[in-house]
C-alpha cells in the first residue's frame, strides 16, 4: 500500500476532506475493512476501486456515519464520524448503491423531504429544487411516482438528493451501474463539474473506464485493505502498467497470490 | 405549474423534520392500496357486514321461515290463526299424503307441522294435544321457524291452561307457586350488553389492525425496498426517526378506528332499521354512555392503538425481511385478540386484576366505559402501567432501530 503522500498535497495545496486512523469494521469474525489509514485531500475525484466483496460499501457506510467503525476512527471535512454524525452527515450528499427512493413520493416531493430534513429555508429549497429539475431535464417527470420512472431518471433523482444541499463532499456508490449510454454520460458530466466547482467526490466504482476518465486519485481494494493508492499515472508506473485495467489485474491478483 | 396537493401542504409545514417524517410516512401509507383496504374497507365494509350478516340470515321478518302446514283437523283453527297472526313465519297449507320428511329434506319447506285429527277433541277432553313438526337442524331457518312454532304453543298452551283454571275457579298461582323478581345493581340495556362486548373487540382488533400494516411497510419494508441507508445519511437522529414512524403509524391507526366507529354506527343504526326489530334495534342510541365514558373509551382507545402498535413497531424493526415481519404480525394479531374476546367472558374479579396488563387493561376499562362503571382509581392505574409499557416498548423500539445487527442483518 502506497499512502498519499503529505508533501505532494501541500505542494498541490489540498487540505484532507477526509482522514481515517486504523478504520476497521468487522462482522462477527468476518472483518470486512481492515485497519485503513488514508487521507483524501479536499476538491478530488477519489476512486475506489475494487472486486465484489472488497470492502467498498462498508468504508462508504462507515464514512457516511451509517454503520458505526468496530475499530479505529475517521474525519470527515473536520467532524468525528462517531462523535459527530449528524455533523458528518450535514456535510455529505450520500448516493448509495441502490437509489434508495421512496417509490409513492413524486421528485418534487422527494426533495423537498430531504431538502427539508437538512433544513434548507423554504424559499431556497424550491429555488434549489426548480433549477436541480430542469438541469437533469426532468420537468414533464417531476409529478410521477418515483415508482414510475426509469432507472436512469430514478439516479437522477437520487443524485438530485445527494447534491440538493450543496454538501462539501459526495459520496457516490456505483452512480452509473446499469444506467443506459446517455444517462451514464449525464451523471459523469454532473461528477465532473461538481468537482470543478471545488467539492469533494469520492466514488467507488466497478467500471475502470470511468474511474480513469473521473478520478484524480484511486484507490485499488481487495480484503477490506487498500492494496495502493495514488493517481492513474502513478499506479501504472509503480505496476509497470499501461491502462487501469492492468493496473488493477496486476494489484488484486498479486495480492491474492500474497 | 402543477404540482401535488400533498406538496404544497409540505412546503407550508412548519420547520420540524420530526412533522416532515410523520408526512411522509403518511402520504408514503395513504398512496399504497394494502392502506386503503386496512384503514377503510375493513371499518365501513366489513364491520357493519360482520355486525348485520348473521342477523340478516337469522332474522325472521327479513328472511322469513316456510312452515307447510299439514292441517287433518278441521277445528284447530284457533291455533292456526294465532300462528298466521305472528307474522314471522311464512305458513303454507298443504294437502294429505305427502311426505312431509321429504318436503324438508328436498328444501320445499324449511319445516312442516302437522296438526292431527284429534288435536282439539283432546284439548277440549281436558287432555293433550300433540303436534308434530318435521324440520332440519342443520338449517338455520328450520330451527327458528321452530322456534316460533314454540312460542306460538307456548302462548296457546297457557291460554287453555288460563281457560281451564278459570273454569274451575282455580287461581293460576296454583301451578306456578314460585315468582322470580330480577334485581339488577347496575341500569343497563340490551344494547349496552352488546355494546360491552362488541365495542372493546372492534376498535381495539381494528387500531392493531391498522397499525400491522403500516409499522411492518414503515420499518421491515424501507429494509426490504433498501430506501433506509439513504434515510440514516439524514441529519436526523434514529430516536426521531424511530418517533416519527411511531406517530405515522398512531394517526393512520387513529383515522381507522375512526372509520371503524363510523362502521360500528353504520353497523347498529342504518342496516339494522332495515332489518327489524330482530337485529340490535334501535342501535346506538340506546346505549346511554356519558360524555366523560365517550371521552374515556376514546382515550383508551388511543391508548390500545399506541401499545399494539409500539409493540408491532418493535418487532416489524427486528424482521430481516417483509414477510418476516409479517409473519410476526400474524402471530401477534392473535395475541392481541385474546383479550379482546376474553373481556367478554371474564368475571369482574378477574377483570380488576387485568387492569394493569397491556392491552386487557385498556380493554376492561372501555368495556367499564361501555356500561358508566369505570372507577377513577382504576383509570388512573391503567393509565399510568400503560403509559409505562409504552415508554419501555418505544424504548426497545429505538434500541433495536440503533443496533446494526438488527438493522443490517440479513
Amino acid at each position: 500500500m502506497r499512502p498519499c503522500r503529505e508533501t505532494e498535497r501541500r505542494d498541490l495545496g489540498l487540505e484532507p476532506a477526509i482522514a481515517a486512523q486504523k478504520l476497521t469494521k468487522k462482522f462477527g469474525i468476518f472483518v470486512a475493512v481492515d485497519h485503513l489509514s488514508f487521507e483524501i485531500p479536499k476538491g478530488v475525484v477519489f476512486g475506489i476501486l475494487g472486486p465484489n466483496g472488497a470492502g467498498k460499501t462498508t468504508f462508504l457506510r462507515m464514512l457516511s456515519t451509517v454503520l458505526r467503525p468496530t475499530e479505529g476512527t475517521a474525519r470527515v471535512l473536520g467532524y468525528d464520524v462517531i462523535r459527530e454524525p449528524i455533523k458528518v452527515r450535514e456535510m455529505i450528499g450520500v448516493l448509495p448503491e441502490d437509489t434508495g427512493l421512496y417509490d409513492r413520493l413524486t421528485p418534487d416531493e422527494t426533495l423537498m423531504f430531504y431538502g427539508r430534513l437538512h433544513g434548507i429555508e423554504k424559499a431556497k429549497l424550491l429555488a434549489r429544487s426548480e433549477s436541480l429539475i430542469s438541469f437533469l431535464g426532468l420537468e414533464e417527470k417531476r409529478d410521477v411516482k418515483v415508482g414510475n420512472l426509469s432507472k436512469g431518471m430514478k439516479q437522477k433523482v437520487a443524485l438530485m438528493r445527494a447534491i440538493m444541499h450543496e454538501p462539501e463532499a459526495l459520496f457516490l456508490d456505483e452512480p452509473t451501474s446499469g444506467l443506459d449510454v446517455m444517462s451514464a454520460r449525464e451523471i459523469r458530466a454532473l461528477i465532473i463539474d461538481w468537482a470543478k466547482r471545488g467539492g469533494t467526490v469520492l466514488l467507488s466504482t466497478h467500471n475502470l473506464w470511468e474511474a480513469q476518465q473521473l478520478c484524480n486519485l484511486v484507490a485499488i481494494m481487495n480484503r477490506g485493505r487498500i492494496v495502493s493508492t495514488g493517481t492513474v499515472e502513478e499506479l501504472g508506473t509503480v505496476t509497470h502498467e499501461k491502462t487501469l485495467e492492468d493496473v488493477f489485474v496486476h494489484l488484486v491478483r498479486g495480492e491474492v497470490e500474497r | 405549474m402543477k404540482r401535488t396537493r400533498s406538496f404544497a401542504i409540505w412546503a407550508s409545514l412548519p420547520r420540524s423534520k420530526l412533522a416532515d417524517i410523520v408526512w411522509k410516512e403518511l402520504i408514503d401509507a395513504l398512496r399504497d392500496r394494502r392502506t386503503m383496504v386496512a384503514i377503510m374497507l375493513f371499518p365501513m365494509v366489513l364491520v357493519p357486514l360482520s355486525l348485520n350478516i348473521p342477523f340478516f340470515l337469522m332474522s325472521p321478518k327479513r328472511n322469513p321461515p316456510t312452515l307447510g302446514l299439514l292441517q287433518l283437523d278441521p277445528a284447530s283453527g284457533n291455533f292456526t290463526s294465532m300462528l298466521r297472526a305472528i307474522g314471522d313465519i311464512q305458513v303454507v297449507d298443504i294437502s294429505s299424503g305427502q311426505n312431509v320428511t321429504e318436503l324438508v329434506s328436498k328444501n320445499v319447506f324449511d319445516l312442516v307441522l302437522v296438526i292431527p285429527e284429534n288435536f282439539t277433541q283432546l284439548i277440549l277432553a281436558g287432555g293433550q294435544g300433540s303436534l308434530m313438526a318435521v324440520y332440519d337442524a342443520t338449517n338455520t331457518k328450520s330451527t327458528t321457524g321452530v322456534s316460533i312454532v314454540e312460542l306460538v304453543r307456548s302462548r296457546y298452551s297457557d291460554m287453555i291452561v288460563k281457560e281451564r283454571l278459570e273454569r274451575i275457579n282455580v287461581n293460576l298461582s296454583i301451578i306456578e307457586p314460585v315468582d322470580l323478581r330480577l334485581s339488577s345493581i347496575r341500569e343497563v340495556t340490551g344494547v349496552q350488553v352488546f355494546a360491552g362486548m362488541m365495542v372493546p373487540y372492534f376498535i381495539g382488533i381494528v387500531s392493531v389492525l391498522a397499525g400491522a400494516s403500516f409499522a411492518t411497510d414503515t420499518t421491515a419494508g424501507e429494509k426490504e425496498r433498501r430506501t433506509l441507508e439513504a434515510f440514516l445519511t439524514m441529519p436526523v437522529s434514529r430516536v426521531r426517526i424511530v418517533i416519527g414512524k411511531f406517530l405515522g403509524v398512531l394517526i393512520l391507526s387513529i383515522i381507522s378506528v375512526l372509520f371503524d366507529l363510523l362502521g360500528v354506527a353504520i353497523g347498529t343504526s342504518v342496516l339494522t332499521s332495515l332489518f327489524g326489530e330482530m337485529a340490535m334495534s334501535p342501535g346506538v342510541s340506546q346505549l346511554n354512555i356519558s360524555p366523560w365514558n365517550l371521552l374515556v373509551i376514546a382515550v383508551f382507545a388511543l391508548i390500545v392503538s399506541m401499545t399494539g402498535d409500539a409493540i408491532l413497531m418493535a418487532v416489524c424493526i427486528f424482521a430481516k425481511s417483509f414477510k418476516e415481519a409479517q409473519q410476526y404480525s400474524s402471530v401477534l394479531m392473535t395475541a392481541f385478540t385474546l383479550p379482546m374476546i376474553a373481556v367478554m367472558f371474564f368475571p369482574p374479579s378477574v377483570l380488576e386484576n387485568l387492569i394493569v396488563a397491556p392491552i386487557y387493561g385498556p380493554i376492561v376499562v372501555m368495556r367499564n366505559a361501555v356500561f358508566n362503571i369505570s372507577a377513577p382509581n382504576q383509570l388512573l392505574i391503567c393509565l399510568a402501567t400503560s403509559l409505562f409499557y409504552l415508554a419501555i416498548l418505544l424504548v426497545l423500539a429505538i434500541r433495536l432501530f440503533s443496533s446494526e445487527r438488527v438493522l443490517f442483518r440479513v
